[in-house]
């Protein structure tokens, strides 16, 4: 009888939650993370964020550090909490970065400065990711 | 960091200096250091305000800390703008912007042309989803003028701040770098009780606005326009 041949197949794909309010911001995340092979789904606040981890588990969080209804670094600390939790980057405006320092005593893994481009992520993904 | 932006930079380290070297050859626009003490920076920007300036020179503090306290005393001596080190290339390539206007007219289109790169290498990122990014945006910063508007006419200064961090974000988010500083100047020195100047500062914002969805557009149109003859490329082969 022939042997089944054993196919490795393509890697699984990487998921992605990324959580911020502002849909531009969203947009932009979106569309970086699906360059660099993730797949994405957004959380436009904490709590949507919080519900999206109940249902399946993601890679990766990128989180803003100011959200509408709880403090990025509040959420961090829940996301921790969880069962296999995902890698934290926080993102942040400049201006902010006292908070970002926190962020990573907090236990995010990186935290990058707002606008977000492919370059930066790239970068803090290949550390992340080897 | 200024001279790979393509300025000219001189280095002081006093109040002295500063005046000596501003006399001989006055400068376009002057950031000062944290490590100085904050009363010889006070100093420093009394005596060039007391000079008769031709226009308005721009006096940016650089501090160490986010705090509220030294973004204060910075605007309260009477310097313009506050930026925090870590200073990022990005953030002060922004601060030029709104704070060195161009002088000529290859300088702007020098600019412009910068800009339209840079939204172009962003339209090639979204590809097709360009045009929702797009209209997204002119949406909720359309939504947003207005309620910063009612908010400035109202005194809500929670709101104010908290729309005009937010607008700034889109739009760094989108390279609209200067649209961004104008918003940032807003978030940072918005007073209750001072809407007139408010208001002036959410004209130009509006006016900024304007300028730079032409720009949005035109990329926008540019990208749509080449997207046939791509397709009939592919064809081709």
């Amino acid at each position: 009888m022939e042997e089944p041949l054993l196919h490795a197949g393509p890697a699984p794909v990487r998921t992605a939650l990324v959580i911020d309010d502002s849909l531009v911001e969203c947009m932009l995340a979106t569309v970086v993370m699906q360059k660099l092979g993730f797949s994405v789904i957004c959380a436009g606040s904490a709590r949507q964020a919080l519900m999206r981890m109940a249902s399946r588990r993601f890679d990766l969080a990128i989180c803003d550090i100011s959200l509408p209804d709880m403090d990025g670094l509040a959420l961090l600390a829940v996301m921790r909490t969880a069962f296999r939790p995902p890698r934290c980057i926080m993102l942040s405006a400049h201006d902010a970065y006292l908070h970002a320092e926190a962020a990573l005593k907090a236990g995010a893994c990186a935290y990058l400065v707002k606008p977000l481009r492919l370059e930066s992520m790239r970068a803090a993904l290949e550390k992340l990711f080897p | 960091m200024l001279r790979d932006l393509g300025y000219a930079a001189d280095m002081v380290a006093n109040a002295a200096q500063t005046m000596e070297r501003h006399c001989r050859q006055p400068f376009d626009l002057i950031l000062m250091d944290s490590q100085m003490a904050l009363d010889q920076r006070a100093e420093i920007t009394a005596r060039l305000r007391a000079m008769n300036h031709v226009r308005h020179l721009p006096i940016i503090a650089c501090i160490t800390a986010s705090s509220e306290e030294q973004r204060s005393a910075c605007l309260n001596a009477g310097m313009d703008d506050v930026c925090v080190k870590p200073l990022h290339l990005t953030q002060l390539r922004a601060l030029l912007l709104i704070w060195l206007p161009p002088r000529t007219v290859e300088e702007a289109s020098r600019r412009d042309a910068g800009t339209r790169a840079e939204l172009q290498s962003l339209a090639e990122l979204f590809g097709n989803g360009f045009g929702e990014v797009v209209a997204m945006f002119a949406a909720d910063t359309e939504a947003r003028l207005l309620a910063l508007k009612e908010a400035a006419i109202a005194g809500n200064a929670k709101q104010l701040h908290r729309l005009a961090h937010a607008l700034s974000g889109s739009c760094a988010s989108l390279s609209g770098w200067r649209m961004a500083g104008l918003c940032r100047l807003l978030d940072l020195k918005y007073l209750p009780g001072n809407s007139a100047a408010c208001i002036r500062l959410l004209n130009d914002i509006s006016s900024e606005y304007r300028g730079f969805r032409m720009q949005l557009d035109h990329v926008l149109r540019c990208q749509q326009l080449a997207e046939p003859d791509e397709r009939a490329a592919a064809g081709r082969y």
